[in-house]
């Protein structure tokens, strides 16, 4: 986490599950960044991750957004096990 | 949001309401205010004219349908609606601003980054599932 934090990333993970099970979520996994909350899907549906024929969740993707608040990169191809060095990897090829 | 809306009194959706559950709202028209504002009113004038209108977000009519096949109209109403309303996020583009909450209540808006830090939002289908 720490390369993410020099290359000045803010990471969210976004569910439709309520703040008590995201709590759960990190307390389990010991997760270092913020889940926000999307019960309603208006997050999910705004970016795209909401999936029409499934209206319960979200699919898998990560929205990379460069600090001039463009889109960067829709990555929807995410390998869960490599995704905080890949978007590492990403973010440095930006700078 | 879908609302059902005709001249009947709140007393008759309720009735109508329990025997078919619609799982949205019925609008009690009764002056037909509404119908006349929509001008979706029978000839005769003592009745609305089955008309579903797509309102999105911003307040616009994004279409008018006065052909309502009422088997179909669920799915159809669905597909108007994506199709009118749905807009694709793209590589390049600025991302939408918005305010979202995390697992403490602490709030995020995402403009409030702007010039400081990236951001990514990892978008994925459940807790407890990796990721």
């Amino acid at each position: 986490m720490s390369q993410i934090e020099d290359l000045n990333i803010q990471v969210f993970g976004v569910s439709v599950q309520d703040a008590k099970s995201h709590r759960k979520f990190i307390d389990r996994n010991n997760l270092n960044f913020p889940l926000l909350v999307d019960t309603g899907r208006n997050l999910s549906l705004l970016f795209g991750a909401a999936d029409k024929k499934n209206s319960l969740t979200s699919s898998r993707m990560a929205i990379y957004i460069d600090k001039a608040g463009k889109i960067a990169n829709i990555e929807r191809k995410l390998n869960t096990k490599a995704h905080g060095a890949e978007l590492v990897e990403f973010f440095q090829s930006l700078n | 949001m879908v609302y059902g809306i005709s001249k009947d009194d709140e007393e008759s959706h309720r009735e109508f309401q329990k025997e078919y559950q619609f799982g949205f709202s019925l609008l009690a028209d009764t002056d037909l205010e509404v119908s006349r504002l929509y001008s979706s009113i029978r000839e005769d004038g003592n009745m609305s004219s089955r008309t579903t209108f797509v309102i999105d977000k911003a307040g616009y009519i994004r279409s008018i349908n006065r052909e309502v096949n009422i088997p179909e109209h669920g799915s159809e109403v669905l597909e108007s609606v994506q199709e009118t309303t749905q807009y694709q996020i793209r590589a390049g583009q600025l991302a939408p601003d918005f305010v979202a909450y995390d697992e403490n209540n602490i709030g995020y808006q995402l403009s409030a980054f702007k010039n400081k830090k990236s951001v990514v939002l990892s978008f994925y289908p459940m807790d407890m599932t990796p990721g």
